[in-house]
């Protein structure tokens, strides 16, 4: 058997019957179902980033507790909180968007 | 500050903690299931924990909610209770935690639908070809390429599986039965146990209180899907010939191949139409169908039901396991219960539970001193208990038996 066709849209491909609507406005459903799926794929990366650790401590690259006793020099500490407010602008575009267009 | 420990003061009605779902890690491994990278075990996993914190948190609210906010407003309304489930129903899809929840179980199902087929469609091929190999050393698997499964299987895809039980993606497919496998554990947080069979433990558990001693010669499992129960009562009675029969060649293929590979000899898969099995004139002293009525349609049932009493022989027994009826139990219980009807494609599921399918036993021609309702559980193994039930997918089922005299009846 090959299979040479889009697995991606195989997989997306919806099942047979109704699609229910939970909320008066369809958006509202989609939004929601954004969510869960971004909270899926969250902690997905989530147990990614701990398998790892543990991988990295099980092999002696990492003492285990290391990164949870790790603290950030200054640096690092702008590094990230720059990164913080980078993915805050990202998600939040369109809210950001909306109010600039009211003004 | 004082040098002993500090503890946490619990109340007495402190909520015991919520359980947590069997990875999917522990499924019973076999030559034919798919081998899942981290990612795909993750999503798997957080699916499973998503499903137990939509029945354990979050529907505590909702009822909550239905008796603070739904009942009160209909209540305030109208001056009277809603008469029925469906009146309740209407309510309550107005209630912004019901839709939520509801919004969100619907979501994870699909979700996990979607990461079960992503995860097997890359393996396909070579899982193809294992299956090809194991099923081409036995004899136990009897496809039929001119097959048309009953209209029902196709118009609606079960538990929003894409494609249902009857596509075939390509020669010898068997993905249906692949995503079925790692899927369905994950829905039920693996609390039916690491080889997904609890409906089967359940049956034998109840074979063994009810008919002490009893080892059936022959067996007929209608629906046997992946055959993980059919393989609960292949091993206990080793002796005994089963014929387990489905409508889906991707779903017998991989069953049959997994069967063989956990040493499993006594089951012949075979195609077919569950409404007119083929087998025949053949008799068996037991013949059942596990969680399946709820995927057929009422005249499917009815032929279901008059064909086990065709190939039940004399002595044996008929035994049906679902989901409990509607009938008696509150209406917003009946709600939660109705949802998989509703919104998660189980064809047959609303007016199945509000059925009797005790009369419809009796209505084929077991005499009626010879059917009888029971229930029948089996443990979890692995998975922790649930302290509140996800409605409609708990491990306590109800069962109708219909039993085959040795005697013809005398009527006096």
């Amino acid at each position: 058997m090959s299979l040479e066709r889009d697995l991606l849209a195989m997989a997306t491909e919806p099942a047979a019957g109704p699609r229910p609507q939970f909320f008066d406005d369809p958006a509202m459903d989609r939004v929601w179902d954004v969510l869960a799926a971004l909270t899926a794929e969250l902690a997905v990366t989530r147990t990614r980033l701990n398998s790892l650790e543990r991988v990295l401590a099980e092999h002696d690259c990492l003492p285990a507790g290391v990164v949870d006793g790790w603290v950030a020099d200054d640096e690092a500490a702008r590094d990230q909180a720059q990164a913080h407010q980078e993915m805050l602008m990202r998600v939040f575009r369109g809210l950001l968007q909306d109010a600039a267009a009211k003004q | 500050m004082s040098a002993t420990a500090y503890s946490i003061k619990t109340p007495a009605a402190a909520p015991l903690r919520a359980p947590l779902p069997l990875p999917v890690s522990a499924i019973e491994t076999h030559a034919a299931l798919p081998q899942l990278a981290h990612d795909d075990q993750a999503r798997m996993n957080v699916g499973a924990a998503f499903n137990t914190f939509l029945a354990q948190r979050m529907l505590p609210a909702v009822e909550r909610a239905a008796r603070a906010e739904v009942e009160p407003a209909r209540q305030a309304r109208l001056g009277q209770p809603a008469a029925d489930r469906h009146e309740y129903r209407r309510d309550l899809e107005q209630n912004l935690t019901w839709r939520l929840w509801s919004r969100l179980r619907r979501s994870n199902m699909e979700m996990l639908q979607q990461a079960g087929r992503l995860a097997v469609l890359p393996q396909l091929p070579a899982l193809v070809e294992t299956c090809r190999e194991i099923n081409a050393g036995h004899d136990r698997l009897e496809l039929d390429p001119t097959f048309q499964p009953p209209g029902y299987l196709s118009r609606l895809h079960s538990h929003l599986m894409p494609g249902g039980y009857v596509a075939e993606l390509g020669d010898d497919d068997i993905a249906a039965g692949a995503a079925y496998d790692v899927v369905t554990h994950a829905v039920l947080g693996g609390r039916s146990g690491p080889a997904s069979d609890r409906a089967g433990r359940a049956t034998l558990a109840w074979l063994r209180e009810h008919r002490p001693g009893w080892t059936p010669r022959r067996i007929l499992d209608l629906g046997c899907g992946i055959g993980t129960n059919t393989c609960v009562l292949a091993r206990a009675f080793p002796d005994a010939e089963i014929i387990a029969v489905d409508a889906g060649a991707a779903l017998l293929r991989y069953a049959a191949a997994r069967a063989a590979s956990l040493g499993v000899t006594n089951i012949r898969f075979i195609q077919g139409d569950i409404e007119t099995p083929p087998v025949g004139d053949e008799r068996f002293d037991l013949v059942m169908t596990l969680m399946v009525l709820h995927e057929t349609s009422r005249p499917g049932m009815q032929r279901i039901f008059a064909s086990c009493r065709e190939h039940l022989a004399k002595g044996g027994l008929t035994f049906h396991l679902e989901q409990p009826p509607y009938r008696d139990k509150p209406l917003l219980e009946q709600c939660l219960r109705d949802w998989d009807g509703r919104y998660n494609n189980e064809a047959f599921w609303s007016a199945m539970h509000d059925t009797d399918l005790a009369a419809q036993l009796r209505a084929v021609g077991f005499p009626a001193q010879h059917v009888f309702e029971t229930t029948a559980n089996a443990p979890p193994l692995g998975a922790t208990t649930a302290t509140q039930e996800d409605y409609g997918r708990g491990g306590a089922w109800y069962v109708v038996v219909g039993e085959k005299p040795l005697l013809k009846e005398v009527s006096v």
